[in-house]
């Protein structure tokens, strides 16, 4: 009967957890600026915290650059970032955290492209997630 | 009071077991020492040459690494082919225990000195130091600091990828983590500020404890020699000056882009060997030609996951780099005997390590060790002969034996201009290797380093038989003798004298 027990239990847990991946392949599409970053609440392992998803989400927006370091924004030349349409899907485990760094590892989509492999940097600076780099991974 | 003498007696245990472990620092003061070897000083496998009358090479580590990255068990190796030099001794320095600590530290610079002035005195001959990263400003210090042992024992030194004035994207990872106003930065290094944060954000989740990505500089940064090794550090200007007459040839390399926004905007900049700028690692040539290897753009996440050849730690390994340093070698070597005028009679044999296959029949091709022949070896001058996925069984000082897929040309109606017949499988034996003299005493790009020799007959076997076509007189010629590389060797060493 404890056996029982035990083996429910932790089919439960195991539910919840899947239920937690599948939450965390997040996929972003072109929305308008307006979001405001999310809190970096404990996420689950290998899932990106919500305000990183935000400042993915972002990053894709008309207002992308606003999403990236300071440091990036005066680099870069002018001009938008990433075409309206724009998404990002997570990859299951693609978010890796290292202190104050982390990256976060999927697909991008630009409409008219095909879709590619990517990886987004990010740095959590005074209290909100920044850019600090996108790349074909 | 028992505690201080217990103290004494670990200090004088201490003392006699390092005697014992380093004969060189005890030989010192004795008379000339047989052997200068200890535990961080250990010969490289060679062909036999004694340490009198040698010319000492000594390879030397950088920062986070150890000897073992010299690989000297392959004779492909830049220290395994220096070891095959006539004339040459070589050697390896460790201080992979303290490979995170400063230069000035005892068993880092300090031993270093102990150890070159012990194979300066046993070969007669000047040591030549070849050193990578931070093992170049390990040997500036230990050649130079007062008192030094070594001052005057280094013929030559060649450097690969040596921070000289630090490295500036140490600098820029020390200032965002550190939380220094990064715009105050913008002025100034901007490029590296953006290449440091996105590298540190690349490297989240990616080990640091190994050398074979930038991430390790994670791990130095939080080192002893993490501030040391910042761009124009007190630490490193703090270093005695180099000698004013020692020949330097520095080597780097060279990413041109690296690329941390692949979006429709684009931001790349030159970044070095990805650790060391370029600028950098060139800083101290005398030769007035440092050697640098270019590569192409980059992005942040091949760097990481994947660099290529001019990366940091790669570079020892990098054909263009390898043959500049081991000419180096060979030309202070042959300056080095010539002044002295010391016998150089090294007995030469072929062995598994030094038999090479040449390509084409021609000696001035860069020859083949063990090839897999994919996408094919050409044996002939004409191209027309070409041996393809080739595994072997044997590759020994007297033959080489592996099975493969031979590639003919029909010649039909001249050879080069027609098709070919489908690859036949065939056992390939190669055998009579002759002595080249070319890598010994250098010419040109040619060089390999040391002795070597090359094959200069195949005998084939065909487990499933010839086309029809080649049947008979058309069969290829079996044994096929290639006395043009024989004839092409055999001048090569008459040359020499």
């Amino acid at each position: 009967m404890r056996h029982r027990k035990m083996i429910a239990l932790t089919a439960s847990v195991a539910a919840v957890v899947a239920a937690g991946l599948v939450v965390a392949v997040l996929s972003v599409r072109h929305e308008p600026a307006s979001a405001g970053p999310g809190a970096a609440a404990a996420p689950s392992p290998g899932a990106a915290p919500a305000g990183a998803a935000v400042a993915v989400r972002l990053l894709l927006s008309a207002g992308g650059r606003s999403a990236l370091t300071p440091e990036l924004n005066a680099v870069l030349p002018a001009g938008q970032l990433f075409p309206e349409g724009t998404t990002f899907t997570a990859a299951p485990g693609g978010w890796h955290r290292a202190g104050a760094y982390a990256n976060l590892a999927g697909t991008l989509h630009e409409p008219g492209h095909l879709a590619r492999r990517a990886e987004i940097g990010l740095v959590y600076r005074h209290g909100r997630w920044l850019v600090t780099f996108e790349t074909a991974a | 009071m028992n505690r201080r003498s217990g103290v004494g007696r670990v200090a004088a245990a201490a003392a006699v077991v390092a005697a014992l472990l380093c004969p060189a620092q005890a030989a010192l003061a004795a008379s000339v020492p047989a052997t200068c070897a200890t535990s961080q000083l250990q010969p490289v496998p060679g062909i036999g040459q004694k340490l009198a009358g040698s010319v000492p090479v000594v390879f030397v580590h950088g920062i986070n690494s150890s000897a073992a990255m010299w690989d000297v068990t392959s004779g492909v190796s830049i220290a395994g082919q220096a070891a095959l030099i006539k004339g040459v001794t070589a050697w390896t320095f460790d201080y992979a225990h303290q490979s995170l600590e400063w230069v000035t530290n005892k068993p880092i610079g300090p031993a270093f000195a102990v150890s070159i002035a012990c194979l300066e005195q046993a070969s007669g001959h000047k040591v030549i130091v070849v050193a990578h990263s931070m093992g170049g400003l390990a040997t500036q210090y230990a050649i130079g600091y007062p008192g030094s042992p070594a001052v005057g024992d280094v013929g030559e030194l060649i450097t690969i990828g040596t921070p000289y004035q630090g490295s500036p994207l140490l600098s820029a990872m020390q200032a965002v983590v550190g939380g220094s106003e990064t715009g105050s930065l913008l002025g100034g290094d901007a490029g590296y500020v953006v290449f440091a944060e996105a590298l540190l954000s690349a490297c989240a989740g990616v080990a640091t404890h190994t050398n074979s990505n930038p991430c390790s500089l994670v791990s130095v940064m939080r080192s002893p020699v993490g501030t040391a090794l910042e761009e124009h550090s007190p630490d490193i200007n703090g270093l005695p000056p180099w000698p004013t007459d020692l020949p330097v040839l520095d080597t780097a390399g060279d990413i041109r882009k690296i690329q941390v926004f692949t979006g429709s905007l684009t931001f790349s900049q030159g970044i070095g060997d990805g650790v060391v700028s370029l600028a950098s690692a060139s800083a101290h040539d005398t030769t007035g030609e440092p050697v640098v290897e270019h590569c192409t753009t980059e992005t942040i996440g091949q760097l990481v996951h994947n660099p290529g050849g001019c990366f940091h730690t790669h570079l020892p390994n990098d054909p263009a780099i390898m043959n500049a340093v081991l000419g180096g070698i060979r030309a202070d070597v042959k300056e080095e005997m010539s002044v002295a005028g010391a016998p150089v009679g090294v007995p030469t044999t072929p062995t598994a390590a030094n038999t090479y296959l040449v390509q084409g029949q021609d000696v001035n091709r860069a020859p083949l060790h063990r090839p897999s022949c994919r996408p094919g070896c050409v044996l002939s001058g004409d191209a027309s002969t070409v041996l393809k996925d080739t595994s072997w069984s044997v590759w020994s000082d007297t033959e080489a034996v592996g099975t493969g897929f031979l590639s003919l040309e029909t010649c039909t109606p001249n050879c080069g201009s027609g098709g070919t017949y489908p690859p036949i499988p065939v056992v390939i034996t190669l055998s009579h290797p002759v002595h080249d003299c070319l890598a010994q005493y250098g010419s040109g790009t040619t060089v390999l380093g040391g002795v070597r020799y090359f094959w200069t007959q195949v005998n084939w076997a065909y487990p499933k038989g010839l086309p029809t076509a080649l049947h008979g007189a058309n069969a290829p010629l079996n044994p096929w003798v290639w006395t043009g590389i024989a004839d092409q060797a055999n001048q090569s060493c008459n040359s020499q004298g």
